[in-house]
């Protein structure tokens, strides 16, 4: 949803990333040149005078050609030894003129390198001060993106927190809502359980209540005189009061038929009937609550008339 | 919220299932309930000339309400109510019970002490009477009237055993024929003659007093109709025209004789006024209209026609002149009779096929019982409290009186010492 939101913020980093990733190329770019120029460890270290003088002295004997014997060797040796005295200071003044080279190249190495330290120092100075500068710019950017950053960061954080605490607000809610469905569910799903062991009782003792209405029902119509005055459509209700034995206590009509032949035939099959033995293996309780007192209605179906 | 909804729930079915538990029978036994009537005690000399208990055992036994137990099965014959062991009784399968003692009084009659009893409920049953005077001579009627106050205590209809019966016996001696209309108990007990001739006699209605009677009369030659008053014996002859005169009807109120005249050609249904012996024709076709009988309630004139092909009943009602066909089933169906309820037509039937039978039709339903064998019924009349049609058969070829439950369930034949009997009618209720 706030997606639009972010799209600035992003450009604008994006863009501050480029400008500073520019900013630091050009630095690294320049910072390069002048280390590779920099010949500091080529010649300067690896002189030995020894292995110089040695690789002289032997490559000596080709020139010194022996003449005569001794002569020739004395000659030659002094020879040998006046080149060799010559060929030494020769030796020596290239040495020297090597060394003097050398220091010159050294010295004039010593002053490009010195030079090249103040290029380089005064490049690096530059460079430092230019990046500093950048540096400083950059501090500038980083600091205005910082504080731009902050300031997003700190509306972020503060639209994050509102979200949050509207999110924690709503979590609550759901998680109270949840508790409070979750207790509903119980309690109902307790409900439900005792209705459903309730029903259960019910049902039992409604299928021995049925049970016993059909074995009543049974006994009454095997002992039901209907007499000759009965009509279709006739209808009497009996009151009996039943005790725990099936034993009829009491029989007595509680609605008329209007035919007195007719309510007294009721009447008669209960008492023919004197006792429902199956009422007695009754529950008492069950017996108590639907059997103690019952309601027979005498209504011929199937008359002639 | 959730929570009350439940705990009224629960209350709902707490309170549920505190109803009572109720218990539905439609189906039952169809028989009729067994009396125990037990030989009444006599406390006086001699032996009675009836036995009262057997007469009660009798027009009980024939209403086809009640069952009998025999003496033979009964363990005790207890005349008074402490002697009287429920159980025994109901062991025999006794429903009821019914004890009398006869004791003579100080001016020649007896006094009868009667007492009935409900077995199963092992109680007594008040009757009206429990102590019935009678003359020594009229012992039939004391029991004839007991069994008329068990009938109504225990089915809560007025018995009609205290009633009478009339019908026609025909007597061939030698060449010559004899015609009575008798008049006997609802039995067929006790006949005497009313009116005795040569020529035939036919058609007797009651009035509805039980006073008088009609019939058609032959004496003159040709067919006349005739009043008679029982009490008096005095007679009337009160219409006669020329060709048929026949099937006199009183109308409820007593005021006015239905009848079937040929005088316009064809026999009709004519109502006679008796005061003002005026004539009005109440059928117009030229099918044969005959044997009408009135609704209970006196609106409607109910008769057999041909007017469809066959003889059917059909019912006309007098103000608006509408006319009904009542009977649809079977190819006969004719003399027809209402009970006083006015529900169940008794009538001869033929089905398709069949031979004569008697039948009843629920007017209500439609619906119709064939009640007798096949044979040759005819002239039902039915008791005043509708539980009995009598009617008139044949016997090895002689006419015999019958009589059925309307149920069907019961059937007796009436006594008959000789001769030809038909046309039986049955009376109103006399008392």
């Amino acid at each position: 949803m706030e997606f639009r939101g972010y799209i600035l913020p992003t450009i604008l980093a994006t863009l501050l990333h480029v400008v500073i990733l520019g900013a630091l190329l050009t630095h690294w770019v320049g910072k390069a040149e002048p280390e590779r120029s920099m010949p500091r460890h080529i010649q300067a270290k690896m002189i030995d005078l020894e292995a110089l003088s040695q690789q002289s002295s032997q490559s000596a004997p080709p020139p010194a050609q022996p003449d005569r014997q001794e002569q020739e060797r004395a000659q030659q040796r002094e020879e040998a030894r006046q080149a060799e005295q010559a060929r030494q200071k020769a030796e020596a003044d290239r040495q020297a003129k090597v060394k003097a080279e050398e220091q010159a190249k050294a010295k004039a190495e010593a002053e490009r390198k010195a030079q090249a330290d103040a290029e380089q120092k005064k490049a690096e100075l530059a460079a430092k001060k230019k990046a500093e500068a950048q540096a400083k710019q950059k501090a500038a950017e980083e600091a205005e993106r910082k504080a731009q950053a902050k300031r997003e960061a700190e509306a972020k954080a503060k639209a994050e927190a509102q979200a949050k605490a509207k999110a924690e607000a709503e979590a609550k809610a759901r998680a109270q809502a949840e508790a409070k469905k979750r207790a509903e569910q119980e309690a109902a799903a307790q409900a439900a359980k005792a209705e459903q062991a309730r029903q259960q009782a019910a049902q039992r003792a409604e299928s021995v209540v049925g049970d016993i209405q059909s074995y009543i029902n049974e006994l009454l119509r095997r002992n039901w005189r209907i007499p000759a005055t009965a009509r279709n459509g006739m209808e009497a209700e009996v009151s009996i009061r039943l005790l725990g034995n099936g034993e009829i206590d009491q029989v007595s009509i509680v609605k008329s038929s209007g035919d007195a032949a007719f309510d007294r035939s009721a009447v008669q099959a209960v008492q023919r009937t004197e006792r429902f033995d199956r009422v007695a293996e009754v529950d008492p309780i069950l017996f108590e609550r639907r059997l103690r007192s019952i309601r027979v209605v005498f209504r011929p179906e199937g008359l002639r008339w | 919220m959730r929570q009350i909804l439940i705990s009224l729930c629960l209350l709902m079915m707490a309170t549920a299932s505190r109803a009572e538990l109720v218990v539905e029978v439609t189906q039952g036994v169809s028989e009729p309930s067994p009396v125990a009537v037990v030989p009444f005690g006599w406390s006086g000399s001699g032996a009675l000339s009836e036995d009262v208990a057997k007469i009660v055992e009798q027009d009980l036994g024939r209403s086809g309400f009640f069952s009998t137990l025999p003496r033979e099965s009964m363990l005790s014959f207890p005349t008074r109510e402490g002697d009287v062991y429920y159980r025994d009784w109901r062991v025999s399968g006794a429903d009821y019970l019914l004890t009398g003692r006869i004791e003579p009084t100080a001016d020649g009659q007896v006094k009868i002490d009667v007492g009935l009893y409900d077995v199963l409920k092992e109680q007594r049953i008040p009757l009206a009477n429990d102590i019935v005077n009678s003359g020594s001579g009229q012992l039939r009627d004391a029991a004839h009237y007991i069994s008329d106050q068990v009938f109504e205590a225990l089915t809560g209809l007025k018995g009609a055993f205290s009633t009478r019966i009339v019908y026609i016996q025909a007597e061939r001696n030698g060449d010559q024929n004899n015609y009575k209309l008798q008049l006997a108990d609802w039995d067929g007990a006790r006949p005497r003659t009313v009116m005795e001739s040569n020529e035939p006699i036919m058609s007797p209605s009651w009035s509805r007093d039980g006073r008088k009677l009609a019939y058609v009369s032959f004496e003159s030659g040709r067919p006349a109709i005739y009043v008679q008053y029982l009490t008096t014996g005095k007679r009337e002859r009160i219409q006669s025209f020329p060709g048929l005169n026949g099937a006199p009807a009183w109308s409820p109120d007593g005021n006015q004789l239905a009848l079937v005249l040929s005088k316009d050609g064809n026999p009709e249904i004519y109502v006679l006024n008796l005061a003002s012996r005026q004539l009005q024709r109440v059928t117009h076709h030229y099918a044969i209209d005959t044997e009408p009988t009135w609704a209970p309630d006196g609106k409607s004139i109910l008769f057999t026609s041909d007017r469809g092909g066959q003889p059917q009943i059909y019912r006309l009602d007098l103000e608006s002149r509408n006319l009904e066909r009542l009977t649809w089933e079977g190819n006969y169906n004719a003399r027809g009779r209402l009970t006083d309820d006015g529900r169940f037509l008794a009538m001869v039937h033929r089905p398709t096929g069949g031979n004569f039978t008697i039948a009843v039709q629920d007017l209500k339903s439609g619906r119709l019982d064939i009640l007798t064998e096949a044979g040759l019924e005819e002239s039902p009349s039915i008791a005043p409290n509708g539980s009995i049609i009598i009617y008139a058969t044949k016997q090895n070829g002689r006419g015999v009186l019958s009589a059925v439950s309307l149920d069907g369930q019961v059937r007796f034949r009436m006594p008959s010492r000789s001769g030809d009997v038909r046309e039986p009618a049955w009376s109103p209720y006399l008392h």
